[in-house]
Formats: structure tokens, C-alpha cells, sequence
């Protein structure tokens, strides 16, 4: 930075000036020297500082640095000190008296979330609250939202019953529950069905997979009924058959063949997709549990455990452990 | 059309989100009253929520409607001018003191003075006014303040907005009551919105309030909210708790439910379609003595002339009549005709009603009826004159998942029609009947719960396969509907209803006081 060096040389000539004036000796010709260096010492100062200035100090150009020359060279030493007060003092000056569109606050308090006004634990057997009819429609309206947050597969019968319920509140509560569930599938069903008019032939495979899956869920959350159940699951069997025509060696769509085929009760086919899945390749874990129940509904018991044996503990299905365990025991 | 404009009428009728810019059951029972009651001049005040919610008129205007105008409340229109102020905090101290009376559940005489007192200053200028409720000190205090007292939502920002948005319609409904033209009585067909606005105008004007409510609103508007996904809830995971609702739901439902309470608090007269609703307007605050039913009735000459126009046999027809809209269920009534075709191959179930109103559900109602392979046995009508439809019909149905005193079936009797329906509102009293009396005229038909198709479509299916069933109860229903659901009985005891009540008006005209409510109410 020159403006750097500048000040250096200057405050270096200054010092030399000042040097020669304190000499004993009191010639002229020493005091005309005095003046000339440190009139060149108070230049090369103000072109230093007046460089340094921030640029409001600047303005106008000439006035500034006169200004500052003229402190530099009539006020000797003095003036030094007095113009970079004056610049500091400009510096910091300002910032205190800005009008900032801030304002001081108190620090904020923490608002804790006022507790609820019921204890949040029941144990209580909630098939039971929902279905008994004096007890008050409040809490039964509370615990329709607990079951809300249940997935259907284990909640869709007691919130069945709960739709011929006496209080309407309830009553479209349940209605409201299984409606938005159910059109959540319904709409996914939609629109899969919509891109599958435009499809290539990979992407076709893939929603043929997908309706296949989405037909099921309807039946498996228990969502569907009767004509419309059975109307689902033919569904389900038809995208599953396209998704099979596809890709043969689909082990995920010959297991749901097999479990569309044995809510169908066919019993002799379902085991057939079964095999097929572990000739496919899918782990015991995956294809013995229904094999087990296929079995279990044919009664050969024996064979419901010889299925359960080979099923590690570490299975990924958590709940399916109690039912291995039960049969490696039995 | 420019609407016909008056300056002063007999009755004010507060219509939300019905006659005439909405077709359906309640939009025709309006028709039917004011028709009813040519020796009348009619005033009807519309509030609706946005102006491109709603079409053309849906109905022609009677001749004795000398006045109508139309409101919007989520209208973005005029906004107040932003002013910092300090408001008066007195007066917003009532405001509290006001909620803390609502929050403890009861009804007293003094919170209807206090409640009249407060409604005395929402006009421009006074102390609570939008702009002071917007934008004054005193309104920030007391909105923060109770956010820390009460709020079990952790989001201020949230509360803030949500207090405000819920209560603007409050000022708006207030203009309205200011600048409407002065009736002897206002005659409100619902609570919510309407009902407020006829609390606002009872209060302020003296003048008699009647309500006739079919559906109860509140209920309504109360499943509306356990469904709706709007509503934001903040709390975090350690703070939610499964079993309790959100907090701005509760908010938004008891906001509804004290419009509710007001209205039926500051009404003179409140009308129930049938028991069950009346003994729910009762539960939700209505003062008991003030209650009565008085249900629907028929139009029955005009009806005898369509049932004139049958033909001798039963014609495989089960038809839905209403408008295409979640709470008529119709998905419930098209799944049904997936039993009733395997039964029947050749049955035919037809929607006659506007599809205009919910067009995404109504366009999912069109992919199911793909979806179930139905398209050859099911046909969407649009809106039919009931006259021309009902001799080509064998059953009504009706799969509705909330009801009250629907007209479509009583029409249907009239004409001849049994019906199949789900066990809402007073649809069982209908059918099978209500006291010994009643119930030895027969079943019209069958009763099945709600959103089970399979009932259902075996219902329908049944009746319409068994002549000997489907003639008793067709024989029924026109039994029950001559005796107890006739147009002169409704007229008459509406005819009553308005004279005692206008008398009323004049009576405090002359005397010039407002008479209150409160003395007589409890």
C-alpha cells in the first residue's frame, strides 16, 4: 500500500525535522531546512491520511486535504496526533449516533407449552372405550383420533362397527378415518393407471407391479368388502399376471400371487407360487411363514413346524418371532 | 340481472351457502317457504365464502323476494388502513373477560350483555373495530397474553394468524348487519356465519330472530375440521400427544361452536326438522322452551300427478338424488350397484343431481364407476326435475353419511317411490316409521348403516325384486307422507311462528324497547 509507505517516510522526515530543530546550533539556514522537510513530511502526511480517509472525509477532494495539510504542517507534532484522534473519532463517531431501525428488547422468555389438561396415558382396552356407549362422546372422540394414528390393517373392524354408532360425531369420525385412507390408495390407483396408458414397455412393467401392489393393499389394510373386495383382489391378480408376463422371475409378485391366491382360498395354486419364490430365490424368512399357513390350514401341523424351524431369530419380522419360537418349542 | 332491491321487508332470511345460488334440499325448502307465503314481502341476505365459489342463480326468484344481496366473506376486497394505536384497553379487557366466560362453557345474562355491549363497538370507529383489533397495542397484548396462558401450540406466529383469520369474518358480518334494510324479523336457516349475523341483528336491531336449522352446522363443520389438513400443528415430537388434538383444530371448532351458541341464545324461536336434532341444538346451547320440531312437508296434489304417470311394472332403477358431494356418499351408492348388477344384470343406478359443486369428487366418482366395470348400468343425470324422473325410478337411494329430514325421500313416497337409505338424520323415522302409530303404516323400504355397499346394494336389489315387498311399501309410503309430512302442516305452523313473532316486532315498535331475550330465556 503506497498510502502505507508514504506515512512511514513521513513520520520519518517529521522525526528528521524535528531532529534538526532541537539541535543546539540556531542558523537559519538549519531552520529553513527544518521547514522544507517537514513541509514535504506534512505532504506526503495529508496524501497518506487524506487517502486513508473514509470516503465521506474525502469530499470535496481539495477542501479535505488542505485541511489536513494545513494541521500537519502549523501545528507540528500536535497536529499529527490531532488528525488521527480526528479520523478515529470520525470512524467510530457515527455508528453511535445512526438512527437504526432497531431497538432493544428484553431477552426472551421461554413460553413452556401449557401441559394438556388430561393426563396423555389411559390404559385401557380402546376396542372396548370405542364400542360402550356411555362412556362420553368426548373421549370416544379422542380415542377415534388415537386410532386415526393406527394403521388400518389392525384398526379398519373396530372403526367398521363404530360407523352404525349412535352419535353422528363418532359415527363420521370412523366414516372420515376409512374414507381419506382408503382414497389415498384409490387415488395412487388412479394415477398409475392414467400413466400407464403412455408407457413404454420397461415403465409398463413397473406400474403393472405397482397397481398390483396397490389393488392388494386395499384388501390387505382392510379397506374393501365383499363385492368390492373380491373385485379388488381379481384386480390385483390381473396386474399381477401382466407384471408376471413381464418378467417372469419376479419373486415379489409370484409371493403376492400366492397370498392373493390363498385369500382366495386356492389353496393348491398359492402353494404352487410359493415354491416357485424360493426356486426364485427369496430367503425362507420371506416365503415360509405362508407356507406355514398354508399348511396349517390344511392341518399338517408337522409341517407347519418343519416350515418355522428354518427361520432365523434375527428375522426381520419382529412380530413373526413369537410365532417361530411357538413352533420350535412345540 | 341486477338483483331486485327494496327498502324495507317483513322477514330477512340469512342464507349461507344456499338458495339461490346453490341447488339442493335446504335451497328447496326455502323456495318452497317463501312461495308459501305470498301474503309476505321477503328481504334474503346471501353470505357466501368466495364470489367464484357459485354460478348463476339456481332458482327463480318468487315474486315476494322485493330485496336479495350477496356477501362474500373471504372477499379480499377493502382492508383496513395500517395505523399503529393504543386501543382501548378497557374495552379489550371485556374482550377477556368475554372469552374466559365462553371458556368456562356456561351461559349467563351477563354474558349476553356483555357480549351485546362488545358487538355495540365493532363498527369503524369504535373501540373495537377491525382496525383496533388489528392493528392496536391493547389487541397485541391481550392476543400474546393469551397465546402464553393458553396455547398449547408452541408457534406464536401460528396463534397470531390464526386469531386473526378466524375473527375477521366477525367485522365483515357486522358491515352487513349495518347496512342492511330493515326487516320486521330476520329468519335464519342456519347457525354458523348466517346465525351470527342474525345474533348481531337481533342484538343490535330488538327485532325477532327465528332459526331453522335442517342439518346442525356445528356438527357439520365439526367433522370438516377433524379431516382437514390445513391446519398446522407445531408441537414436537416429545410434546405431541396422540390422544389429544391439535390445538388450532380445537380452536377452529369451538370457534363454531360458540357462533353456534350465540346464535341460538339471541334466537326467539328455534326449529328443528325432527327430535334427535332438536335435543342437539339443546345439548349445543339452545334454551330448551324456545325449541320445536316442525319436519319438512310435501307438496302432495303436485306429487299425486306424478305418481299418476307410473307404469304398471317396477322399473329396475335405483337412482341417488342429490348433488355429487362427499357427504352424500355417492362412492358408497355406486360401489352397492356392483352388488345389485351381480344380482341383476339389467339394473340401472342413476345420479340425478349437479355435479358442479365438488368437481374432483365427482370426477372420482366417474373413475369408479370404470373402475368397477359398471359404465353400461350406471348413468350420471345432471340436476332433473323431480316430476319427470321420479315415475321412472323403482327405489330411491340415499347412501348419505349425514342427513336431517331429507326432501328426495318424502318426494319419492309422494310420487310413489320406495327408498333405501342409510340410518341418518331421521331417515329410519322416515321409513319405518316413528311411534306406534306410525310404524304400523309399514316399512317404506329399507334402513342399512352408513358406507357399506354390500348392504346397501343388497337392500336395493331385494326390494326391487320382490313385487308383493316393493308394492306394501310402496303403499306405506304414501300413507306417511299424507299423514304426516304434508305442506299445509308445515305451512301452518310456520304460518304461526311468523305471525307471533311479527306481532312481537310491533308490539316493541310501539313500546320502542328492545325486548330481551334473557329475562324470558331461562
Amino acid at each position: 500500500m503506497v498510502e502505507v509507505r508514504w506515512l512511514l517516510y513521513a513520520l520519518v522526515l517529521e522525526l528528521a525535522s524535528l531532529v534538526s530543530l532541537l539541535s543546539a546550533s540556531s542558523e537559519l539556514s538549519l531552520f529553513i531546512t527544518y521547514l522544507g522537510t517537514h513541509l514535504v513530511a506534512s505532504m506526503l502526511l495529508a496524501s497518506a491520511v487524506w487517502a486513508l480517509l473514509p470516503s465521506g472525509f474525502r469530499k470535496p477532494a481539495v477542501g479535505s486535504w488542505a485541511l489536513t495539510f494545513s494541521l500537519a504542517f502549523f501545528v507540528p507534532v500536535f497536529g499529527l496526533v490531532g488528525i488521527l484522534g480526528g479520523v478515529l473519532v470520525g470512524y467510530l463517531l457515527p455508528a453511535v449516533f445512526r438512527d437504526e431501525p432497531f431497538v432493544g428488547v428484553d431477552a426472551p422468555v421461554f413460553t413452556p407449552v401449557p401441559a394438556p389438561a388430561l393426563a396423555g396415558f389411559r390404559q385401557e382396552d380402546l376396542k372396548g372405550l370405542l364400542k360402550s356407549t356411555d362412556t362420553p362422546v368426548e373421549l370416544r372422540l379422542q380415542s377415534m383420533l388415537t386410532v386415526r394414528g393406527m394403521p388400518t390393517r389392525s384398526t379398519g373392524r373396530v372403526l367398521r362397527e363404530t360407523l352404525g354408532d349412535a352419535s353422528d360425531d363418532v359415527r363420521l369420525l370412523a366414516y372420515g378415518i376409512l374414507d381419506q385412507k382408503e382414497k389415498a390408495i384409490t387415488q395412487q390407483i388412479d394415477r398409475a393407471i392414467i400413466l400407464l396408458e403412455s408407457a413404454t414397455q420397461a415403465r409398463r412393467y413397473r406400474l403393472y407391479r405397482r397397481l398390483a401392489e396397490l389393488y392388494w393393499e386395499l384388501n390387505f389394510q382392510d379397506l374393501v368388502q365383499g363385492d368390492i373386495r373380491r373385485l379388488a383382489l381379481e384386480r390385483a391378480s390381473f396386474y399381477v399376471d401382466r407384471a408376471l408376463s413381464e418378467r417372469p422371475d419376479d419373486a415379489g409378485m409370484w409371493l403376492l400371487r400366492g397370498r392373493i391366491l390363498l385369500t382366495d382360498e386356492e389353496l393348491e395354486h398359492a402353494e404352487e407360487s410359493f415354491l416357485h419364490c424360493r426356486q426364485l430365490g427369496l430367503p425362507p424368512s420371506r416365503v415360509n411363514p405362508w407356507l406355514a399357513e398354508l399348511a396349517l390350514l390344511r392341518g399338517q401341523l408337522g409341517r407347519v413346524r418343519e416350515l418355522m424351524t428354518p427361520i432365523s431369530d434375527d428375522t426381520q419380522f419382529s412380530s413373526l418371532k413369537e410365532s417361530v419360537q411357538y413352533w420350535r418349542d412345540a | 340481472m341486477s338483483l331486485p332491491r327494496a327498502n324495507s321487508a317483513d322477514i330477512c332470511l340469512l342464507l349461507e351457502g344456499t338458495f339461490p345460488y346453490v341447488s339442493g334440499g335446504v335451497s328447496s325448502w326455502v323456495n318452497q317457504i317463501i312461495r308459501g307465503f305470498p301474503e309476505y314481502t321477503f328481504a334474503c341476505c346471501f353470505v357466501g365464502s368466495r364470489p367464484e365459489d357459485y354460478g348463476e342463480m339456481k332458482y327463480d326468484l318468487p315474486d315476494n323476494v322485493v330485496h336479495l344481496e350477496v356477501h362474500y366473506l373471504h372477499d379480499q376486497g377493502t382492508k383496513a388502513e395500517k395505523k399503529a394505536a393504543q386501543g382501548d384497553r378497557s374495552m379489550f379487557e371485556d374482550v377477556d373477560r368475554f372469552h374466559r366466560m365462553v371458556r368456562s362453557g356456561r351461559v349467563s345474562e351477563e354474558r349476553n350483555r356483555l357480549f351485546t355491549k362488545l358487538i355495540g363497538e365493532l363498527g369503524d370507529g369504535g373501540a373495537l373495530s377491525e382496525e383496533a383489533f388489528l392493528h392496536s397495542r391493547s389487541s397485541w397484548d391481550l392476543i400474546s397474553e393469551s397465546y402464553r396462558r393458553y396455547s398449547r401450540d408452541p408457534s406464536f406466529v401460528d396463534y397470531f394468524w390464526t386469531v386473526r383469520i378466524m375473527h375477521a369474518p366477525i367485522w365483515i358480518l357486522n358491515r352487513i348487519a349495518d347496512n342492511l334494510i330493515p326487516a320486521k324479523m330476520y329468519h335464519t336457516i342456519s347457525t354458523g356465519y348466517a346465525g351470527f349475523l342474525g345474533a348481531l341483528l337481533r342484538r343490535k336491531t330488538g327485532r325477532p330472530l327465528l332459526l331453522s336449522e335442517h342439518g346442525i352446522y356445528t356438527k357439520e363443520r365439526k367433522i370438516d375440521l377433524f379431516q382437514s389438513e390445513w391446519i398446522s400443528d407445531n408441537r414436537g415430537l416429545v410434546e405431541r400427544n396422540n390422544v389429544e388434538m391439535a390445538y388450532f383444530r380445537e380452536k377452529w371448532i369451538n370457534f363454531f361452536q360458540e357462533l353456534g351458541r350465540e346464535c341460538y341464545q339471541a334466537s326467539d324461536q328455534i326449529v328443528a326438522l325432527y327430535e334427535n336434532n332438536r335435543l342437539r341444538q339443546v345439548a349445543d346451547g339452545a334454551p330448551p322452551p324456545r325449541t320445536q320440531n316442525i319436519p319438512n312437508g310435501i307438496n302432495l296434489p303436485a306429487m299425486q300427478a306424478v305418481r299418476a304417470q307410473r307404469g304398471e311394472t317396477i322399473p329396475p332403477v335405483a337412482c341417488l338424488i342429490g348433488r355429487v358431494v362427499p357427504i352424500k356418499d355417492v362412492k358408497t351408492f355406486l360401489r352397492s350397484m356392483r352388488t345389485v348388477v351381480n344380482v341383476m344384470p339389467e339394473a340401472q343406478g342413476w345420479i340425478a343431481g349437479p355435479e358442479d359443486e365438488d368437481e374432483e369428487y365427482a370426477a372420482e366418482c366417474h373413475a369408479l364407476v370404470s373402475s368397477l366395470q359398471l359404465d353400461d348400468n350406471v348413468r350420471f343425470l345432471g340436476f332433473q326435475k323431480i316430476s319427470e324422473l321420479l315415475p321412472k325410478v323403482g327405489v330411491v337411494v340415499l347412501s348419505s353419511i349425514s342427513e336431517a329430514l331429507p326432501l328426495v325421500l318424502l318426494e319419492g313416497f309422494a310420487a310413489g317411490v320406495p327408498a333405501v337409505s342409510t340410518d341418518v338424520g331421521s331417515c329410519r323415522q322416515l321409513i319405518e316409521g316413528f311411534g306406534e302409530e306410525d310404524r304400523a303404516l309399514g316399512s317404506a323400504g329399507d334402513v342399512v348403516g352408513i358406507a357399506n355397499p354390500e348392504a346397501l346394494g343388497h337392500a336395493v336389489a331385494d326390494l326391487l325384486r320382490d313385487d308383493q315387498r316393493w308394492y306394501q311399501a310402496q303403499q306405506a309410503g304414501i300413507r306417511r307422507v299424507e299423514k304426516y309430512y304434508t305442506q299445509e302442516m308445515m305451512f301452518s305452523a310456520y304460518r304461526s311462528l311468523y305471525q307471533g313473532l311479527l306481532r312481537q316486532a310491533e308490539v316493541a315498535d310501539n313500546e320502542s324497547t328492545v325486548p330481551t331475550l334473557d329475562q324470558e330465556a331461562r
